[in-house]
């Protein structure tokens, strides 16, 4: 199991919670960007090309705190730029997590062995380090030689001082699933607790254009990564996500399930789409007018088949129906079942 | 609309380019390439003042409409009502360009080719 049950049982109070209220949307994760520097520049990014007095720009941790806050969602998830940049990060982190918060934290871990010492293990805590295959895939995919080794080695000097960490890993057109199957070897053979992975979002501003997945394409690579899968992978996403990778179900994107507040305010309607900003979270559920968005409503939605999207869909179907439950129960137990 | 430094926006970078957009839809359409760019432009007020900086978020509310930038100076943001505005010039760099990633793919690709040719020696 790739989440732990305390986890998933408070994901699951709080998810409960909100249908016993009544509550249409309700936010599952945030994504929380406190900057846009990144001291990497990664060719399928489109997440971080501004000008210079944008990028020296940081959300201070009480903005931080506010935004958690505000939102309520029992999930912050801290993509960037890179946050270990970011001064203040320990005690950004260490506010979320006194706030009874799950904190992702993603990284390239570049910085994380140096900046390791400014954090404390708990069970809220998770560094999430950015893998994107092999040494040899994983340095393409970041522009950069090297970043693999240090990573692996900063995984390993994580997980011997007690912390929890996962891998969060990005797909391209151009991925060969048999090294991929490799690649999920050997992240567990490091001793992560477990792996997210997605294919990457059609960033219009990403510097590599001719990488992205389309649709069909992306069922075909996941069917042939999750096919046959390892009962010792372990995954620490929604076993119904994988299963809607694979082509197995469909759903329609769940934009309010993953906020996006950084430093231009909330983002209008979803993490990958900038389409405008507010000034709360309230007015961002009250004025995005949603049903303008997803796959067949939107252009830049057809081929997105992105986590920050569909994997609220995939919880919600989990405890949205009995029928989803018992789906979930046997993605679990069962995920090579057809 | 009169525009300088660019025949067809849609087909380059629009860094360069100059736009005195002539009417509410002309004005809609320039706000809207501005928001999308991923670099500083310079508003030229009516009152002739002159606003540089990061054009991060547009609110179409009729005669309400504005825009928010952060300036360069790093200070902002500042919301600047759109029937305020004269002339957009796209006066920053391109950041999303692509001209680094092309230079590091280019670099790698000679250096695939060095290592091919040496093996072959």
């Amino acid at each position: 199991m790739g989440v732990p049950l305390s986890q998933m049982m408070t994901v699951a109070g709080y998810v409960f919670s909100q249908k016993l209220k009544g509550v249409k949307r309700y936010p599952l994760v945030l994504m929380l960007e406190p900057l846009f520097r990144c001291n990497l520049a990664c060719a399928g990014c489109g997440k971080i090309q501004y000008p210079e007095h944008v990028l020296d720009r940081r959300l201070t941790p009480e903005q931080c705190w506010a935004a958690a806050e505000e939102c309520g969602a029992p999930i912050i998830s801290i993509p960037g730029g890179e946050p270990l940049i970011h001064p203040e990060m320990s005690e950004i982190v260490q506010g979320l997590v006194r706030r009874r918060k799950f904190v992702y934290l993603c990284t390239n871990a570049i910085l994380l062995e140096r900046k390791m010492d400014e954090y404390k293990p708990s069970d809220r805590l998770i560094f999430s380090i950015h893998m994107d295959g092999l040494r040899e895939e994983h340095d393409l995919a970041v522009c950069r030689d090297g970043v693999y080794d240090v990573a692996t080695k900063a995984i390993k000097s994580a997980l011997k001082r007690g912390f929890r960490v996962t891998t969060n890993t990005t797909l391209f057109n151009d991925a060969n699933p048999p090294r991929v199957r490799a690649f999920f070897d050997e992240m567990m053979d490091l001793g992560v607790e477990g792996m997210m992975i997605s294919p990457g979002y059609s960033y219009e501003k990403a510097p590599d254009q001719h990488g992205f997945l389309k649709r069909q394409r992306t069922r075909q690579l996941f069917s042939d990564l999750l096919g046959k899968r390892k009962r010792r992978w372990r995954f620490n996403q929604s076993p119904l996500f994988l299963e809607f990778l694979m082509g197995k179900r469909d759903y329609q994107c769940t934009p309010w399930g993953n906020p996006t507040y950084n430093i231009f305010g909330w983002q209008k309607p979803c993490y990958l789409l900038q389409d405008g900003y507010v000034s709360s979270f309230r007015e961002l559920l009250e004025t995005t007018e949603w049903e303008r968005y997803g796959v067949g409503r939107h252009e830049q939605c057809r081929d997105c088949m992105v986590h920050c999207g569909f994997e609220a869909s995939a919880v919600e179907e989990t405890f949205g129906s009995w029928s989803g439950l018992a789906g979930t129960v046997r993605a679990m137990l069962f995920p090579n079942a057809t | 609309m009169s525009q300088d430094g660019l025949e067809d926006p849609s087909a380059q970078s629009l860094q360069g380019a100059v736009f005195h957009p002539g009417s509410r839809q002309e004005l809609q359409r320039v706000i809207e390439l501005a928001f999308g760019y991923r670099g500083d432009v310079t508003l030229e007020l009516k009152s002739r003042e002159s606003v540089n900086g990061y054009l991060f978020n547009r609110v179409w509310n009729g005669p309400h409409s504005y825009v928010e930038m952060f300036q360069a100076d790093h200070s902002g943001p500042r919301r600047i009502p759109c029937h305020e505005i004269h002339a957009f010039h796209f006066t920053g760099h391109d950041t999303a360009s692509g001209e680094s990633w092309e230079a590091w793919a280019r670099k790698r690709r000679e250096e695939k080719n060095d290592e091919g040719r040496n093996e072959t020696f």
